[in-house]
C-alpha cells in the first residue's frame, strides 16, 4: 500500500540532505574562484571581481596568480603541494584499480570455494578472514610497514596496491561467497553431469551469473584504496607514488596554503569521485544488495 | 704471445669495467623531510648534486603531524636513511635511542665547532644533545606576539607591554564591538601548543624546570602558573576564540575580527603577504608581554642518521649534503629566509642585505633581531615528548575551565617526575 507524504516535509528533508551531501562540494567550488583578498573582506562582494580561476592554472600549469606578482607580494609563499594534486590523481587511480583487479582475482575465486566446497579448517579460516578486518588498523601499520620493507616495496605504488588488496580482500570474500552460496545447486550438478570441471563451473557458470555483484564488489574495493589514508601515508615516498587522499592531509596543514588554493585542490580532488558516484552507485548498491537478499 | 695478448686484453676489459662500476656506483643518499615546499628543497637538492659528482639525493617527504612516527618506523626497520629533519623535541630521545649520529662523527675536525660558532644560543641548545652537536639548522624561529596595528591605532590602544595591558586591551576592544579580541591557536594535538604556552611564561621571566630537571611551575609563584590562569581568566572573560591551527589563524586575523594573536614569527610572513590577504601591512610583533620580553626559540635541523655514520663513505657524502644545507657561506638558510620568510639560527645572517630587504616587507627586522637574541630554548629531554603529550590535554581543559589551574600544574609535575625517574632506572 502506497502511503501519500507530506509534499513540504518531504521536500525540506530532501533539501537538508541536499546541503548536508552537497554544502562543502559548493562551498569548495566557490571558495576556488574567490581569492582570499576578496573571500574575507567584509566591505566586498563575493564576487565583485569576477570568478578568478587563477589557481586552477596555478596547480595545472605552475603559472602563479597575478595577485602574487604585485608589489608586496611574496612571490614563493604559495604551497607548491597543491601542483601535486593532478598527479595524485593519477596515482589513486593507479593504485584503486590495480587494488580492485587483485580482489576480484583472488577473491572471487576464494569466496566461490569458500561457498560451494567443504574442506579441512574452512569454518576457522572463513572466520579468520572475516574477523581481521575487527583488528585496528593503527596497529598493523609497524608490522606491515615491516614487511613491505622486507619485500623492498616502500616508496612503491605496488607496496600501496598490496596492502589496499589486503584490506578490502576480507570483504570481497564475504559479499561474493554469500552470493555463491545462494545460487541454486541444481545448477552445478547439471554442469557436472555435462562432464564440467570445478574450474569450468566457476568460470563459466558462477561467475557469470554473479557479475553484478562482483562488478559491485571491484566498485567497493576501489572506493575503499581511493580514500584510505593511513598505509598510503607511511608507504608512499614521494610525488611520484603518492595518493591523493596524502596530499589533501598535507594541503590542510601547511600555511602557505590560501584557502583559494586548497579549495582549489579539494574541488580537483572530488570531481573523480563526484563521476564515479553518479554513474556507478546505483549499480554498486543494486549488486551489494542482490548478493545480499537473492534466495 | 697470443695467450700474453688474449690476457692482457681481458685484464684490460676487466679493469675498465672495475672502472665502469666505480663511476656507476654513485652514493645515493635518502634524505627524509617533512612536506613544507617541496620545489625549494629538491631545487637546493639538485644544486648539490650539481656541486658533488657522485652524490645523488633521494628525497622522501611525510606529513608533518605524521613525520616523527614514520621516521621512527624507518629507523626501526632499517629503512635506509641518511639525513633528515630533526626537531628539537626529539633529539633526545632520537639520540639516546642511537638512531642519530653526532655531526663531528662524520665531519672533517673543526669543522663543526667552527660552524656552531655562527648558531644562535637557543638553536645550538636545541641541537646539542650530551654536549654533542647533532644538527645544524634548516630554520630556527621564534614564537611572536602579533597584533594588528590598525586596530590598536584606530582604538587609541598603545602596544600591550604586559599579560595585564594585553587584558586591559582586549577587554576595551569587546566593549567597544570585536567579539574576541585574541584568537588563540588551541589544538592539544600539536607539539606547539605546548610551546605557545611556554614562549608566553618565558615572557613573564618563567624557569620551569631547575638545573636538576625538577618541575618548578607547580607553584602558584612561579610565572608559568600565573600565565596559565591568565589564559583561563581570558576564556573565562569570553576574550579568546580558538582555531585548530596556525593556517586558520591566518584568515581568522585578515578578517579584521581579532586584534592579538600569539604563533610563530613565520606567520606573520603569511599574514602581511599582499597576495592574498586583504589585511596585510596591518600585522606586526611586538615583545612577548611580561617583564622579561623573552621567548621560545627553536630550531629544526639537518640530522645525519646513526646508519649513515656507520658507514665511512656514506657519512663523509652525508656531511657534505649537511654542510652545503646549513653551512657556510649559508646560501640555502638564506634562501629559505629570503623566499619563503623562514627564520634562521645563523646569526651572520641578520646583517645579510638581502635577508633584511625581503623581510623588510613583512616585519621590523631589527625587532625580530632583538628577539631571536632574548630567546631561549626550551628544555627537552628523552621523555619530554612523552611528558607533553601527557600534559597538552590537561593544559587545554585547564584553559577552557574544565580543570582547575592547580591541580592542572600539580598533575603535570607528577608526571614529569615519574618520567624522570622511569628514565633514569632504565
Amino acid at each position: 500500500m502506497r502511503r501519500n507524504l507530506n509534499p513540504f516535509l518531504t521536500f525540506l528533508f530532501a533539501t537538508l540532505i541536499v546541503l548536508f551531501a552537497g554544502g562543502p562540494v559548493i562551498l569548495s567550488a566557490v571558495g576556488s574562484v574567490v581569492p582570499d583578498r576578496i573571500m574575507m573582506d567584509a566591505s566586498k562582494g563575493l564576487f565583485s571581481e569576477g570568478l578568478n580561476f587563477e589557481t586552477y592554472r596555478y596547480v595545472f600549469t605552475g603559472q602563479l596568480p597575478d595577485s602574487y606578482l604585485a608589489e608586496n607580494a611574496n612571490r614563493a609563499m604559495i604551497s607548491d603541494a597543491a601542483r601535486q594534486v593532478p598527479r595524485s590523481l593519477l596515482n589513486s587511480s593507479v593504485i584503486a584499480l590495480s587494488s580492485m583487479v587483485l580482489n576480484l582475482l583472488l577473491g572471487a575465486p576464494a569466496a566461490y570455494v569458500f561457498a560451494r566446497y567443504v574442506f579441512p579448517a574452512k569454518k576457522l579460516t572463513f572466520m579468520f578472514l572475516i574477523l581481521s578486518p575487527l583488528v585496528p588498523a593503527v596497529a598493523l601499520v609497524t608490522p606491515i610497514y615491516m614487511m613491505i620493507q622486507a619485500l623492498g616495496l616502500v616508496g612503491t605504488q605496488a607496496g600501496i596496491i598490496l596492502v589496499h588488496t589486503a584490506k578490502a580482500l576480507p570483504f570481497t570474500v564475504l559479499i561474493l561467497s554469500v552470493f555463491f552460496r545462494k545460487m541454486p545447486n541444481e545448477i552445478f550438478e547439471a554442469a557436472a553431469l555435462d562432464h564440467c570441471s570445478r574450474f569450468q563451473a566457476f568460470w563459466r557458470i558462477a561467475l557469470p551469473l554473479a557479475l553484478p555483484s562482483v562488478g559491485a564488489t571491484g566498485l567497493f574495493a576501489f572506493m575503499l584504496s581511493y580514500s584510505e589514508y593511513m598505509f598510503s601515508m607511511v608507504l608512499s615516498g614521494d610525488a611520484a607514488t603518492r595518493p591523493v587522499s596524502v596530499v589533501m592531509a598535507a594541503l590542510a596543514r601547511n600555511t602557505d596554503v590560501s584557502w583559494s588554493l586548497l579549495n582549489t585542490g579539494i574541488f580537483i580532488a572530488i570531481v573523480p569521485t563526484l563521476v564515479l558516484v553518479v554513474f556507478v552507485w546505483r549499480f554498486v548498491v543494486e549488486g551489494l544488495l542482490s548478493g545480499a537478499v537473492k534466495g | 704471445m697470443r695467450m700474453k695478448t688474449l690476457f692482457a686484453a681481458g685484464l684490460l676489459a676487466f679493469s675498465a669495467f672495475t672502472v665502469q662500476r666505480a663511476v656507476a656506483e654513485d652514493i645515493t643518499l635518502e634524505f627524509v623531510v617533512w612536506n613544507y615546499s617541496l620545489d625549494t628543497i629538491q631545487d637546493n637538492v639538485k644544486k648539490f648534486e650539481e656541486a658533488n659528482p657522485g652524490i645523488k639525493v633521494k628525497v622522501t617527504d611525510y606529513t608533518w603531524p605524521d613525520y616523527q612516527d614514520s621516521l621512527v618506523l624507518r629507523f626501526r626497520s632499517g629503512t635506509t636513511t641518511d639525513v633528515i629533519y630533526g626537531g628539537q623535541d626529539w633529539l633526545p630521545a632520537w639520540g639516546a635511542a642511537g638512531f642519530i649520529a653526532p655531526l663531528d662523527s662524520v665531519a672533517p675536525a673543526g669543522a663543526v665547532e667552527d660552524l656552531a660558532k655562527d648558531i644562535a644560543g637557543f638553536a645550538l641548545t636545541d641541537v646539542t644533545y650530551k654536549d654533542k652537536v647533532y644538527g645544524l639548522p634548516y630554520y630556527a624561529d621564534t614564537i611572536s606576539f602579533i597584533y594588528n596595528k590598525k586596530i590598536l591605532t584606530d582604538a587609541g590602544i598603545p602596544v600591550p607591554q604586559t599579560w595585564e595591558d594585553v587584558t586591559a586591551a582586549a577587554e576595551k576592544l569587546k566593549a567597544g564591538g570585536m567579539e574576541h579580541p585574541i584568537v588563540y591557536e588551541y589544538n592539544q594535538e600539536l607539539p606547539n601548543f605546548y610551546d605557545a604556552f611556554v614562549a608566553q611564561a618565558y615572557g613573564r621571566g618563567a624557569e620551569l624546570f631547575d638545573k636538576d630537571l625538577n618541575p618548578l611551575f607547580a607553584d602558584p609563584n612561579n610565572e608559568a602558573y600565573k600565565q596559565l590562569q591568565w589564559i583561563a581568566d581570558a576564556y573565562s572573560k569570553g576574550l579568546v576564540q580558538s582555531e585548530t591551527h596556525e593556517s586558520k589563524i591566518i584568515p581568522a586575523m585578515n578578517t579584521g575580527a581579532h586584534a592579538f594573536t600569539i604563533v610563530y614569527t613565520y606567520v606573520l610572513a603569511a599574514l602581511n603577504n599582499a597576495a592574498d590577504q586583504p589585511r596585510a601591512g596591518e600585522f606586526a610583533l611586538a615583545p612577548m608581554p611580561g617583564s622579561k620580553h623573552s621567548t621560545l626559540g627553536f630550531a629544526k635541523s639537518y640530522v645525519v642518521t646513526a646508519q649513515a655514520a656507520a658507514d665511512p663513505a656514506r657519512g663523509e657524502a652525508a656531511w657534505k649534503f649537511v654542510n652545503f644545507m646549513a653551512g657556510k657561506p649559508y646560501t640555502v638558510a638564506k634562501r629559505w629566509a629570503v623566499e619563503k620568510g623562514l627564520g634562521f639560527g645563523q646569526l651572520p645572517l641578520f646583517q645579510d642585505k638581502d635577508v633584511i630587504d625581503a623581510w623588510g616587507k613583512w616585519a621590523d627586522v631589527k625587532a625580530l633581531g632583538d628577539q631571536a637574541a632574548a630567546a631561549k630554548a626550551g628544555t627537552y629531554t628523552e621523555y619530554s615528548s612523552v611528558w607533553s603529550a601527557y600534559f597538552r590535554p590537561l593544559l587545554a581543559k585547564a584553559m577552557v575551565g574544565e580543570a582547575s589551574v592547580e591541580q592542572t600544574m600539580k598533575d603535570g609535575a607528577e608526571r614529569w617526575n615519574q618520567l624522570k625517574e622511569q628514565f633514569a632506572n632504565r
